[in-house]
C-alpha cells in the first residue's frame, strides 16, 4: 500500500478527473510532508524533487492565466525561485501543494499587474492569443483535431477575458480541482467570495462561449 | 432553500452552481430538480453551464518545458552565488569604516578583547541554526547560561558585559563577516545604527525609510539585480549605497531577516552585538 502511495506520488499531479464532493476540507495528510522537512533542514535535492512533482500543475496554472508559454515558463521559474526563498515560512498549516498554488498565483497577479502597467504588451498577449499562437498539446481525440483546437482556443481566449480575480478563481476551481476551502486559502479570500467569483466567472465564460453552448446538444455531460 | 423565494417566478438560477456540484442538501436538491422538470428555461441554463464547465475542463494540459526544474536549481545555485557576492561586497564596502570607528574610538578594541576568538573563531558556524545568527556567546560569570535564549542576546562589546537583555535596541549594531577560515576576526565589519555616528560614520546619507525598506526587499528578492545596479556605480559610490541598507536591517529588527539571507550563502553570518560608546 505504501509502495503503491509513493510511486503514486513519483508522478506528475494530473488535473484531478471531476468527482463531486472533492477532496474532504478535514484532510491533513501532506504527500510532501516528508520532502519538505528534508528541504527545510537543508536539502537541495529534495526540493529539486519538489519542483518537479508540482511542476506540472504550477504551469498548467500559469499557461492558462498567461495564455502564453513562455510568460508561463518565465512565471513558473519565478513561482519556484520564490517558494525557495519563503519556504521557511511553509508552516504545514494547510498542505503544500496550497502553498504551491499560492506562490505560483501570486507570481501571475504580480506579472499580470506588471503586465498592465505596459498596455502595449497585454494587447500583443492577447493579439497573439487568438491568432492562434502558444498552442497547447493537441487534444485529447484527434478525429476531432480542428474542431477541438478552435473550441480550446477560443475557450482560452474566454479565459484571458475574465478578469485576473475571477480567472485564478476558477483555474484553481475547474482545472486544478481544489475545493473552495483550498482556493480561499490559496487566494486568501473567504469560501463565499470564491464561490461568488466561480459562479461569476462561469456565466461571463458562458457568455463568451456562446456559439459553443446553448445548442441543446446533450453531449457535455461533466 | 431561502434563496428561492427571492425569484417570484421559482426559477433557481442562483442554485444551479451548487447543483452542478452537488452542494446542495437533500431537500433543496429535490426542490431544485422539481423545478428543473418543470421549467425549461431554467433548464437550459443548467445546461449550459454544464457545458460551459465541460468546456473548461476539457482542455488538454499543457506540457511543462523539460527545462523547467533544470532551469530553477540553477537559478537557485546563481542566486545562491549572488548572495555569497554581495556579503563580500558588504565586507569589501565596510571594512576601511571599522578602522574609521577605531579612530573615532568606538571602542572597537574592546569589541575584539571581549570576542572570544578561540577555538571556533569569531563567528560561530554557520551550519547551526542558532550560532550561525549570533556569534560565540559571552556569558558574564553569574549569569546562567540560557541556552539558545542566551544565545541571542546581543555581545556585549564592552569589557564587562551586562546582563541579557540590557542592550537597548539602538545600541545594537551587526557584525557581517565570513568565517574565520575565509575571513579572520580582525576583519570582521561592524556597523553601527546611528546613520550619522555608527561605524559607517557620515558616510551614510539620510534615506527615506520607505525607500530603505524597498531596497532591502530588492535585495533579499534578487541579490543578483542588486549586485548587477552596485557593480555599475563606481566603487566611492558603493558605500553610500550599502552601508545604509546593513543598517536599516538592523533598525527593522531585520536579523534574523538578514541571517536567513546570509545562511543561503555559503558561510556568511551576521552578529548582533552592542555598541559602547
Amino acid at each position: 500500500m505504501v509502495a503503491m502511495s509513493i510511486g503514486m506520488l513519483d508522478s506528475p499531479p494530473k488535473a484531478p478527473v471531476r468527482v463531486k464532493g472533492r477532496r474532504p476540507a478535514h484532510e491533513i495528510i501532506d504527500p510532501d510532508g516528508e520532502l519538505v522537512s528534508r528541504w527545510q533542514s537543508g536539502d537541495e535535492s529534495a526540493f529539486a524533487s519538489l519542483v518537479r512533482r508540482h511542476e506540472q500543475r504550477v504551469f498548467r496554472l500559469l499557461y492558462r492565466m498567461m495564455g502564453n508559454r513562455e510568460e508561463a515558463e518565465d512565471v513558473a521559474q519565478e513561482a519556484f525561485l520564490s517558494l525557495h526563498r519563503h519556504g521557511h515560512r511553509f508552516r504545514r498549516e494547510a498542505r503544500f501543494s496550497t502553498f504551491v498554488y499560492r506562490v505560483a498565483a501570486n507570481a501571475a497577479l504580480n506579472r499580470r499587474r506588471a503586465l498592465g502597467r505596459n498596455r502595449n504588451r497585454m494587447n500583443e498577449l492577447k493579439v497573439s492569443q487568438q491568432a492562434g499562437f502558444d498552442l497547447p498539446a493537441g487534444p485529447r481525440d484527434p478525429e476531432d483535431a480542428a474542431t477541438g483546437s478552435e473550441v480550446q482556443h477560443r475557450v482560452q481566449a474566454a479565459l484571458l477575458e475574465l478578469p485576473t480575480d475571477l480567472r485564478v478563481a476558477i483555474l484553481l476551481y475547474d482545472i486544478e480541482g481544489q475545493s473552495y476551502q483550498e482556493v480561499a486559502r490559496v487566494l486568501g479570500i473567504p469560501e463565499g467570495t470564491v464561490k461568488s467569483r466561480i459562479h461569476r466567472a462561469r456565466n461571463t465564460l458562458r457568455d463568451l462561449l456562446r456559439s459553443y453552448v446553448g445548442r441543446g446538444s446533450e453531449g457535455a455531460a461533466l | 432553500m431561502s434563496d428561492h423565494s427571492h425569484d417570484p417566478r421559482g426559477h433557481v438560477l442562483d442554485r444551479l452552481g451548487d447543483h452542478l456540484e452537488g452542494d446542495l442538501t437533500p431537500e433543496d436538491f429535490t426542490r431544485v430538480d422539481a423545478h428543473l422538470a418543470e421549467c425549461s428555461a431554467c433548464m437550459a441554463e443548467l445546461r449550459e453551464l454544464r457545458e460551459t464547465v465541460a468546456l473548461l475542463r476539457g482542455l488538454p494540459d499543457p506540457v511543462p518545458p523539460p527545462r523547467l526544474v533544470a532551469g530553477v536549481m540553477q537559478r537557485i545555485e546563481v542566486e545562491g552565488d549572488s548572495r555569497g557576492r554581495v556579503i563580500e561586497l558588504f565586507r569589501e564596502v565596510a571594512q576601511p569604516r571599522v578602522i574609521a570607528a577605531l579612530a573615532a574610538g568606538i571602542a572597537a578594541l574592546a569589541l575584539f578583547s571581549t570576542l572570544d576568538v578561540g577555538e571556533g573563531g569569531l563567528l560561530g558556524p554557520s551550519s547551526d541554526p542558532d550560532r550561525g545568527l549570533i556569534a560565540r556567546r559571552d556569558v558574564p560569570a553569574g549569569v546562567p547560561d540560557a541556552g539558545a535564549e542566551s544565545a541571542r542576546r546581543p555581545r556585549s562589546l564592552s569589557p564587562a558585559p551586562a546582563a541579557p537583555g540590557s542592550f537597548p535596541r539602538r545600541q545594537q549594531a551587526i557584525l557581517v563577516g565570513l568565517e574565520p577560515r575565509v575571513m579572520p576576526p580582525r576583519r570582521a565589519m561592524a556597523i553601527s545604527e546611528a546613520p550619522r555616528y555608527g561605524i559607517f560614520g557620515s558616510a551614510a546619507p539620510e534615506v527615506p525609510l520607505r525607500d530603505l525598506e524597498s531596497e532591502f526587499e530588492a535585495l533579499m528578492a534578487d541579490p543578483q539585480a542588486f549586485l548587477d545596479r552596485v557593480e555599475r556605480t563606481s566603487a566611492s559610490a558603493r558605500r553610500p549605497m550599502i552601508a545604509p541598507l546593513v543598517e536599516h536591517s538592523v533598525r527593522r529588527g531585520g536579523v534574523s531577516e538578514i541571517n536567513r539571507f546570509l545562511g543561503r550563502a555559503a558561510a556568511p553570518v551576521a552578529v548582533p552585538v552592542s555598541t559602547a560608546r
